[in-house]
């Protein structure tokens, strides 16, 4: 229904008013007052929401909404001024609807957001809350002031640490150049981080000399330094502990024998960052271990000497008295081959007993006959006895003199010994092999000593007993040897001032060379 | 030529008694044998001997049995056999009363040349 129409219909509101000006300026003021404090309210909430950017936006739709919600309430008061002369109450009735509708939502919001709005901390608690911020604000510039204290207290300590490291270190620094022995480190490639003033005499070197090198780089024999790399490398490598000998030469003294306890580096757990050492000089002790072996083997010997001759005399008398008895039973009148031959063997009786008396003697330090004798006749003589039954054997024999005039100072019986047992031993080396070849060598060397060598093609002897081939009791030929032969032979080598030692080639036979000092005739004036 | 003297000899070794036995009797000697100085001592002697000892024995040894002799006023000449004649064993030996000491193995003649030294002024 349109504006026109609703004149026409109704009568003006004034009229129930009875147009009393009295009660109408009463109405009319009323509702202008109400509308205009209407109107003004929303524009209060557009002004406070254009203020305020920080709003969440549903808290600017509900202001909006309540800004609109009172704006309607401002317009149906105007309405109710207007209807007083013209009466549009259709279009006052549809603005009331409208009012109502935007009351009832922004009602139905307000109760949605009552509990929350409960939850808003009020001014007071809020002051609170600033004071206790700032109360905590306080505090930490408090905190923050002792801290500041703190920091320049502890860079002081840390000044006076720095300087406590600096006299740590100098100390330290001063004890490991007074230490005698050699002190070291190296890192993890081998190059040297420190070495006192001990390991720079070891090597002959100064410091600059050596400093962040490897041994291979400064010592001066590269097997030696080898061996000293691949010790460290094994104790970085197993992070652990290890006493080492190690062999170095000295510029001055020769070769020495360090033995040094090298123990790997790195923090705990962490990775192994080096190796450090320090070493003993043990050359010395060492010679002096090994002149008290001499002695002790030879005073073994001794004890043992005795006892084989006590056992081997007890036969050897028995066999000579036979002997004897035999010849005087066949009277002084018979004079035939039996006579002869049973002399014979009473004379390499005694040639036994001569043999063992002189070994005993020897080996308990008692006299021995020292003459000058030719070794390559001396050789001969005793291979003659040594190889009876060797070409029975099958065994071809080769003797050969490089230097048939080659005189030495030898108790002659005793090298006739060692001959002896070096042949049978190369003969029971070979035992039954179809091709056995034995070669017996006499030649004398640059050094002044003469040599005698015995090779066989047997089969070698294993690296395992090689090392302890001299010793007593030891024996490659099982039940059938008690490993005596070598060990006096050994001791007889020895007591002549010269040395015996085996060429071991696995599968290709072995050789046993020994040297005796050659002898050489003073001319007379 | 047979001697009439008796010869005690005392060895535990047997082959070495035995030879000893075989070879003194070849030599024309009357030999008594004992395997060791007990077995010598049990036994009475009144008769003019001599004794061939070994040295190294289970028991009482040679130069003991040597010393007993001479301590019970045995003028018996005593032989003393050893496989090691040391100086100091040959000096032990003499002081304990021996009369020769001989160091096997020996010939019958060195054994017999020193038989028939003690036995020169016999009879």
């Amino acid at each position: 229904m349109d504006w026109g129409s609703q004149v026409k219909m109704f009568m003006p509101h004034g009229m129930c008013l009875l147009w009393d000006p009295a009660l109408l300026s009463l109405h009319v003021i009323s509702d202008a007052l109400i509308a205009l404090a209407y109107f003004t309210i929303p524009l209060s909430i557009l002004r406070f929401v254009r203020g305020r950017n920080d709003l969440e936006r549903k808290h600017r739709g509900l202001a909006l909404l309540f800004a609109a919600f009172i704006a309607f309430c401002g317009l149906t008061h105007v309405a109710s001024i207007l209807v007083l002369w013209v009466p549009v109450y259709i279009s006052e009735g549809w603005l009331k609807a409208l009012t109502a509708i935007v009351s009832v939502v922004t009602a139905a919001w307000l109760i949605a957001l009552v509990p929350r709005a409960l939850e808003l901390p009020s001014v007071a608690s809020m002051q609170n809350e600033i004071s206790a911020h700032r109360e905590t604000m306080l505090a930490l510039d408090a905190a923050r002031a002792a801290l500041a204290v703190k920091v320049d207290r502890t860079e002081g300590e840390l000044r006076v640490a720095e300087q406590h490291g600096h006299r740590s270190a100098a100390l330290l620094s001063t004890v490991i150049e007074a230490v005698p022995g050699p002190i070291f480190a190296k890192d993890w490639s081998g190059r040297m981080l420190l070495a006192n003033k001990a390991t720079l005499e070891l090597i002959g070197k100064e410091w600059p000399q050596v400093e962040g090198l490897r041994d291979d780089e400064f010592l001066g024999d590269p097997r030696q330094a080898e061996a000293v790399m691949a010790n460290d490398r094994r104790v970085m490598d197993g992070g652990i502990a290890e006493e080492i000998e190690e062999i170095i030469d000295h510029p001055v003294k020769g070769r020495r024998t360090f033995l040094s306890t090298k123990v790997p580096f790195g923090q705990m757990g962490d990775e192994i960052k080096g190796v450090v050492g320090v070493s003993v000089d043990i050359t010395e002790r060492k010679q002096l271990a090994r002149d008290l072996l001499h002695v002790s083997r030879r005073s073994a010997m001794g004890e043992m000497a005795t006892a084989i001759a006590h056992e081997i005399n007890q036969p050897l008398a028995a066999i000579t008295l036979y002997l004897d008895g035999s010849v005087a039973l066949l009277g002084a009148d018979y004079e035939g081959p039996l006579t002869r031959s049973l002399g014979l063997a009473r004379e390499q009786c005694l040639r036994a007993g001569e043999i063992i008396r002189r070994i005993r003697s020897f080996v308990s330090g008692g006299d021995s006959v020292m003459r000058r004798e030719n070794i390559a006749r001396l050789v001969d003589e005793a291979c003659g006895l040594a190889l009876l039954g060797a070409r029975e054997r099958g065994v071809t024999t080769d003797i050969v003199h490089v230097e048939p005039d080659n005189s030495v100072l030898v108790d002659r019986v005793q090298i006739e010994q060692v001959v002896v047992n070096l042949v049978r031993n190369a003969m029971d080396a070979m035992g039954d092999a179809e091709s056995a070849a034995l070669r017996v060598e006499t030649s004398y060397r640059a050094d002044g000593m003469a040599m005698v060598s015995v090779s066989d093609s047997g089969p070698g002897i294993s690296a395992e007993v090689a090392g302890r081939l001299f010793e007593p009791f030891v024996s490659t030929k099982g039940v059938k040897g008690m490993g005596i032969g070598l060990s006096i032979c050994r001791t007889i080598i020895e007591g002549h001032g010269g040395k015996i030692w085996a060429d071991l080639d696995a599968g290709t036979g072995a050789t046993f060379r020994f040297t005796l000092p050659r002898h050489t005739l003073v001319e007379a004036s | 030529m047979t001697r009439p003297w008796l010869i005690h000899v005392v060895d535990d070794d047997a082959p070495v008694r035995t030879s000893l036995i075989f070879a003194l009797n070849a030599a024309g000697f009357r030999v008594a044998s004992y395997v060791d100085a007990s077995d010598f001592l049990a036994l009475e002697k009144d008769e003019q001997s001599l004794l061939i000892c070994d040295v190294r024995m289970p028991g009482i040894n040679g130069i003991e049995l040597t010393r007993l002799l001479k301590q019970r006023g045995s003028t018996m000449p005593v032989i003393l056999m050893t496989g090691n004649a040391s100086h100091a064993l040959q000096a032990e030996a003499m002081s304990a009363g021996a009369t020769a000491v001989i160091e096997k193995p020996a010939a019958l003649g060195a054994l017999l040349a020193e038989i028939a030294r003690v036995t020169a002024d016999w009879r």
